[in-house]
């Protein structure tokens, strides 16, 4: 059967291919929104990334620092649990739970900060 | 026919090719724009981080830190032998370089303008202060010994800075504004598309569109906040009495001091945040705000044009007129004032 110059076939690849692209697109857009993601750095370097959004159950990182510092990863939230530095600031700061959220032990150069598609750019202090 | 079928397929080659070449650019911008870049680094005391989008990212991300390295170490420093300032503070005068110059003359005008609220020239009394691990103040007599020592006594001439009076100069409440301006310089000239880089608290923003800003909370700092400010391209510092501190016999003692009385201000705020298009005027008038008070301090920013967020120990919230409907709350216990 022919409807003018385009075949049966070829309406049924254009359509496929046109699924396809639209749930590319939903998938690529969803796929993120909800993800928040700690990164941990030592000293500038990335020590760790943890996808926050898929931890099952709560587990501790230590960093190889001086003074030492003990970071507690529990489903989409992180903080210092300990640190053996003087002013525990970083143990003062509490949970992070929202992207742009930053804690920070200056003595042991770690820095905690919780990155998400969405929340803020940036937090002003 | 066959020369003619040649001749409609090398047409339709020549616009394809023609159309494809027209497509490369905006193809290669679409794939460099996102490319991203994130780097954390400690200057200054204190962490900075950068967030970078476009081409060369990482490039200036790298030119950021070395800028910001050199910054401190060859101008702000007090403490890294043979910076500007060092130089200056140890020989009393000293010829600095146009950055430092530069930064000192903003400085000092902003001090005139804050009635001496913000003072450069008080290194000594904030050296008092910062002794390591202090766990008590200062006494009266130890204070009232640096009363004569203020910016009045800083003088410029050309390069030539000369102090008097027993002026040692700290640029504490300035530097991270004045890093984050040589931030905003590098990111015009490499090209990046947009640019979040923060300066132990004190941001710039760069490039088109809106960015969001949390307001630290007064309990956490940076780990939390309190309200979003939705702006475009330009500089953001907050002044907070959370950031650094000591308790003593039931009270805080904060590094935001008072050059008139040498102690902590202490006039029921917890943090000023100033919103400007430089660096330098919005780390300096944060300060300056938060030593002025609430009313004093809001006049200051209407002078410069610029845009705050006052917040108070008891959690009320005063901004300047056009920044209001830009700040959202999103902590239950801070309200605005009206």
């Amino acid at each position: 059967m022919k409807i003018g110059l385009i075949k049966k076939a070829d309406i049924f690849i254009i359509a496929g291919v046109v699924l396809i692209c639209v749930l590319g697109i939903i998938l690529l857009r969803s796929g993120d929104s909800g993800k928040l993601t700690a990164v941990i750095t030592v000293d500038g370097e990335v020590y760790e990334s943890v996808d926050l959004s898929k931890v099952d159950s709560p587990y501790e990182i230590t960093t190889p620092t001086v003074p030492r510092t003990v970071i507690a990863v529990e489903k989409n939230a992180v903080y210092f649990r300990s640190s053996e530095c003087e002013n525990q600031l970083c143990v003062k700061s509490g949970k992070l739970d929202r992207g742009g959220e930053t804690a920070v032990c200056l003595p042991a150069k770690v820095v905690v900060t919780v990155r998400a598609q969405r929340n803020v750019d940036a937090v002003t202090y | 026919m066959k020369k003619k079928k040649l001749i409609i397929a090398g047409a339709v080659i020549l616009i394809v090719a023609v159309i494809a070449g027209f497509c490369v650019k905006p193809v290669k911008q679409f794939f460099a724009d996102r490319k991203a870049a994130q780097k954390t680094g400690f200057y200054m005391d204190t962490v900075v981080t950068a967030d970078i989008t476009g081409e060369n990212c990482g490039e200036t991300a790298d030119a950021v830190f070395n800028a910001i390295q050199v910054l401190e170490e060859f101008c702000l420093s007090k403490t890294a032998e043979g910076s500007d300032i060092y130089e200056l503070n140890e020989k009393g005068k000293y010829e600095v370089t146009d950055s430092t110059l530069g930064i000192l003359e903003k400085s000092l005008e902003v001090c005139k303008k804050s009635g001496g609220a913000l003072d450069i020239g008080i290194g000594k009394l904030v050296d008092l202060w910062n002794v390591k691990n202090r766990q008590t103040p200062p006494s009266q007599e130890e204070t009232n010994a640096l009363r004569g020592s203020r910016y009045e006594g800083i003088s410029v001439e050309a390069n030539d800075v000369t102090l008097k009076d027993g002026v040692k100069i700290d640029l504490g409440a300035v530097g991270k504004g004045a890093a984050c301006d040589s931030a905003r310089d590098i990111c015009a000239l490499s090209g990046v598309k947009r640019a979040v880089i923060s300066v132990g608290g004190s941001i710039l923003l760069y490039g088109d569109g809106e960015f969001t800003v949390g307001i630290a909370s007064p309990e956490t700092g940076s780990a939390d906040y309190i309200a979003v400010l939705t702006t475009g391209a330009g500089f953001v510092s907050t002044s907070g009495t959370y950031e650094r501190f000591f308790d003593y016999e039931g009270k805080r003692y904060h590094h935001i001091l008072d050059p008139e009385t040498g102690y902590p201000v202490d006039n029921g705020l917890c943090s000023v945040t100033v919103v400007s298009d430089s660096g330098i005027l919005s780390d300096a008038l944060s300060t300056s705000c938060f030593v002025l008070g609430l009313e004093d301090g809001m006049k200051l920013c209407e002078e410069y044009g610029c845009q705050a967020v006052f917040i108070t120990d008891d959690g009320k919230i005063y901004t300047t007129d056009g920044i209001r409907d830009s700040l959202e709350i999103s902590d239950d216990s801070f309200s605005f004032a009206d």
